[in-house]
């Protein structure tokens, strides 16, 4: 009602904001900096890391908001650019990157700490995929190659540092973006034959990842074979996110979580942090969350105004999802342990604003629904 | 192109999106469900076993007290040093400053401590508390002090009855003795305690604590010995045997009345805190265990059977010059009784001079079967259940296995044997007046908090004779003591004893080699209030009980009257009674 109040112009522009992207990114951003909190009570060395992501939400809101703003079109344009610098980063990283827990995956920006440049990736990569399915024709199945390589180069800088998830989160942006556009739909089952096809190959040799990754990959599947080895995170999350049972033991008050038994849990194991202490209910509440984000997200894929607008939408839904599902999946024993953080609950800088800025382009793309193509009504 | 299949191609494919994201989104909530409900409390347990770890709480071990609540055994809380070797910089260094502290560290542990890829290696277990804190103090790396979960014995009175009181291995567990008897009434029952800790192990401070189980301290034994008079009993038994280079002595002091053990000694004994030190063959308990034969003290039995039987009237003299020609052997006098009588000689002589012949011939008189009977009925052929591990039955022949000398030279205490407590217990029947009492060396069984939980009761198994044998048989004793072995080795002035010497051949792989001096005795002669047996094996120089044994029975004698607050009745001094005289004479005078 209020609303009439406005003028039209407040109206009409507050009617084209997707509604359901920010009440759900901003709940479980909130919900996210509780957990966090919760899950450092006990580490005073992170203490200050629930602090940060609201810092970094406040920062991230404003990239989305930006984004938002600038009209996803000139994405189109810059499409190459952006592919090409993203690729000089990515070598950059391999070379001079900032190393931590066994990994190269930062680049440091001095005082305002450390950046990962990987995140990112992923949006510039459903950028360019999804110019690239706008120009290049795909008549014969060689045609195929063209996406392909567009994954694979930055991918495999990616899987050097070795950053196994993020690979993974670009597969799915991938392959969002080509069952969406690829015209015959065989061609997409062929794709998808491949990939089992590699998979299979990355699990039965060692040429692609090294042991401990497909250790790690493949322990839940038989976690209690290696309890205090591999399957230690799986076994501990998922005793953490079972003993919460109906209505969680509290906020601060989950064992496992506040006696640090469960490895990582303000980033990657975030999820455990609510089961435990919210419970079933809780974890409902989170996942409902997510679907009204995703909701939002193939809202704005199908306001598209145009077919760059509707892949690049699909690829950022696809990444969301992705990321949703593996990162639940692996803390209740139904997906391999990738490290692949939750959107806007885990803990961490690049993350959160990089989701943001991809919300923000969502946005951008609803906004723009009234000038589309397929409409919504 | 791509705009029409775009717009035909893309709502279906979003919603075949949506659709699979949707039954992913279910099936997400399946498996959450499954988790946390229909496994939830499973991974709940497993939650609280994770972050919980459960502990043994020490138990202390029950004491051994005397028959006065002192201490000869307790268990106090130990802790013990140990070392990781994979963490030691210079185990040189360390085991030269663990020496200053704990003693001398053996080679071989001294070379565990230097494979750098060993994690455990005890250092020295159960060691006293200062040095524990003393070793803590040093601050090593590598080298730590662990409480244990169980405790450290002390034996307070060192080697004081320990024959007795037995000995406990590195983990308290009794391995002889009471200690090993009464293992299980001594030993307590560890606790549980589960405590909150964190993802090493650590406890959390005021983290929640369940008791599983409490820990239940052992039960205390409460001992019927008296300190004091074992002590005496000890310290009498070891002068014999050593003043007379004997291979070993027994001696035990026993309440008549009740059965109780006063004081049990046996020489050599050793130290149950370093009981390794010694052979095993001083563990033993000799007065329950070992089977020897009795010679003359075992003629009171023919006395008490002739009594019985009514054969042996005050004047019915029996011949005992000898030698006794039966069975095809001859039976003689032995060297240590007095000269017989050409013209026969009263029971009471026979028993007073320790006549071999005279016995046998009393013997005859009796019969075999009711001399058998009355072994009997003074229980030889059985042990007497004292509540000692390891106790021997008498080996106690019936007549069918006899042969045609048994019953002579069983008459005094040959081709029998018997263990000390049970020939004991048979003197105990004389002084009280005839029954068979049941040997104790437990009183009461306590409770942790020292309440007795129960007490033995005085046991008298049956009626051995009559109370007017048993009056005789005590005149007999008293005979010895007055005018016949045992005169004057075993008087004590100013107080009656009466008793009986033994002087037997010790048979040693079926042999007769050496002898056993021994003195069954009891004081006071009228109502006894203590029956004392004195055993010394093997004895060097001398061989008979009135000469080896019978000293140590008058000083256990006069110790224990002294200490029950009986005052020797002493003939006034010669001057006193001239000074009376002269007093009474005065008053007489006076009046």
């Amino acid at each position: 009602m209020a609303t009439l109040a406005l003028p039209y112009e407040t109206r009409r522009y507050l009617r084209n904001v997707n509604w359901y992207l920010i009440a759900a990114a901003a709940a479980i951003t909130v919900f996210g900096v509780f957990a966090i909190q919760s899950a450092n009570l006990h580490s005073p060395e992170a203490a200050a890391e629930y602090k940060k992501q609201i810092f970094y939400g406040i920062i991230g809101v404003g990239a989305m908001i930006l984004f938002a703003r600038i009209d996803y079109r000139n994405f189109q344009r810059w499409a190459p650019w952006l592919y090409g610098a993203n690729l000089l980063i990515l070598a950059f990283v391999l070379k001079g990157g900032h190393n931590a827990l066994g990994a190269q995956r930062w680049i440091s920006l001095g005082p305002l700490g450390t950046f990962q440049p990987s995140e990112p990736a992923k949006l510039i990569l459903a950028v360019f995929i999804a110019w690239g399915l706008c120009r290049w024709p795909f008549h014969r199945i060689e045609d195929m190659m063209r996406p392909l390589v567009a994954f694979a180069v930055p991918a495999l800088l990616i899987v050097k540092q070795p950053d196994l998830g993020t690979t993974l989160v670009m597969l799915s942006i991938l392959s969002t973006q080509l069952f969406f556009g690829l015209e015959k739909l065989r061609y997409f089952v062929l794709y998808a034959l491949g990939i089992v096809g590699v998979a299979a190959f990355t699990v039965g040799t060692n040429f692609i990842l090294k042991p401990f990754q497909k250790a790690r990959l493949l322990v839940f599947i038989n976690p209690k074979g290696d309890p205090q080895g591999a399957g230690y995170n799986l076994n501990q999350s998922k005793i953490a996110i079972g003993s919460g049972e109906w209505f969680g033991r509290g906020l601060h008050h989950g064992t496992q979580t506040q006696l640090n038994f469960v490895p990582e849990h303000s980033r990657d194991f975030i999820f455990t942090v609510v089961g435990e202490e919210l419970g079933f209910l809780g974890a409902l509440v989170l996942l409902g969350g997510y679907i009204f984000l995703l909701y939002g997200g193939i809202q704005s894929m199908l306001a598209a105004r145009d077919r760059f607008g509707f892949l690049l939408a699909s690829g950022i839904v696809g990444m969301f999802a992705f990321h949703i599902i593996v990162n639940v999946g692996m803390t209740i024993g139904i997906m391999p342990i990738t490290g692949i953080p939750l959107p806007f609950m885990s803990y961490g800088g690049s993350a959160i604003i990089t989701n943001f800025i991809a919300l923000g382009i969502l946005l951008n793309i609803y906004a723009q629904r009234d000038r589309g193509m397929l409409g919504n009504a | 192109m791509h705009k029409r299949t775009f717009s035909r191609v893309g709502p279906r494919r979003a919603k075949m999106l949506f659709y699979g994201l949707a039954f992913v989104a279910a099936y997400l909530s399946w498996r959450l469900f499954d988790v946390q409900m229909v496994h939830g409390t499973v991974y709940a347990k497993e939650a609280l076993a994770q972050r919980s770890d459960t502990v043994e709480v020490y138990a202390r071990r029950g004491s051994i007290l005397d028959r006065d609540g002192s201490v000869l055994v307790r268990s106090l809380p130990s802790e013990s040093v140990y070392a990781v070797p994979h963490d030691l910089t210079d185990p040189d260094e360390t085991i030269k400053q663990l020496e200053r502290v704990v003693g001398k560290i053996d080679k071989s542990t001294a070379a565990l401590l230097h494979d750098r890829h060993l994690q455990f290696v005890w250092i020295a277990r159960k060691i006293a508390p200062d040095i524990a804190d003393r070793v803590q103090a040093l601050d090593l790396t590598g080298i730590a002090v662990i409480e244990e979960d169980t405790g450290r014995r002390v034996d307070v009175a060192g080697k004081s009855a320990s024959t007795i009181l037995g000995f406990v291995g590195i983990d308290e567990n009794g391995l002889s003795g009471l200690e090993y008897t009464y293992d299980d009434l001594l030993k307590g029952t560890s606790g549980r305690v589960t405590i909150e800790t964190d993802e090493f192990g650590r406890p959390i401070p005021f983290g929640h604590e369940k008791i599983v189980r409490p820990a239940k301290p052992g039960l205390s034994l409460e001992l019927t010995l008296d300190s004091y008079l074992q002590f005496v009993t000890e310290s009498a038994l070891e002068k014999q045997v050593k003043s007379y280079h004997a291979k070993n002595g027994t001696a035990i002091v026993m309440d008549p009345d009740t059965g109780e053990v006063l004081a049990m000694a046996n020489y050599p004994h050793y130290d149950p805190n370093a009981y390794w030190k010694f052979s095993s063959d001083d563990y033993r308990d000799r007065a329950v265990t070992d089977l020897y034969e009795p010679g003359s003290t075992y003629k009171l039995l023919t006395a008490a059977a002739a009594l019985e039987a009514g054969k042996a009237g005050p004047d019915r003299r029996f011949p005992s010059a000898g030698p006794l020609e039966v069975g095809g052997r001859r039976i003689y006098n032995a060297v240590d009784g007095l000269t017989p009588s050409p013209s026969g000689d009263t029971l009471e002589t026979i028993i007073a001079d320790s006549l071999n012949v005279g016995a046998a011939e009393v013997a005859f008189a009796v019969g075999s079967k009711r001399f058998y009977q009355m072994e009997k009925l003074a229980g030889f052929d059985e042990p007497t259940d004292i509540g000692i591990s390891g106790e021997a039955a008498g080996l106690v022949p019936p007549p069918a296995d006899w042969s045609g000398s048994s019953l002579a030279t069983m008459s005094f205490g040959q081709g029998v044997s018997v263990t000390p407590i049970a020939i004991t217990r048979f003197y105990a029947a004389i002084a009280n007046g005839g029954m068979l009492v049941r040997p104790r060396i437990i009183r009461s069984i306590l409770d942790a908090q020292g309440s007795p939980i129960y007490t033995y009761p005085t046991q008298y198994e049956h009626r051995v004779f009559s109370q007017t044998t048993a009056k005789k048989l005590r005149g007999f004793l008293r005979a010895v003591v007055v005018r016949g072995t045992g005169n004057p080795s075993a008087q004590i002035p100013g107080y009656t004893t009466a008793g009986k010497t033994g002087t037997a051949q010790d048979v040693i792989n079926g042999r007769y080699s050496g002898y056993t001096a021994s003195f069954v005795g009891m004081v006071p002669y009228e109502h006894p209030r203590y029956v004392i047996y004195v055993k010394v094996e093997q004895p060097q120089d001398a061989i008979y009980g009135s000469v080896v044994a019978a000293p140590a029975f008058t000083e256990i004698a006069k110790a224990a009257m002294l200490h029950s607050g009986v005052l020797p009745s002493l003939p006034p001094p010669k001057s006193a009674v001239a000074k009376g005289r002269l007093v009474r004479r005065e008053t007489v005078e006076k009046r």
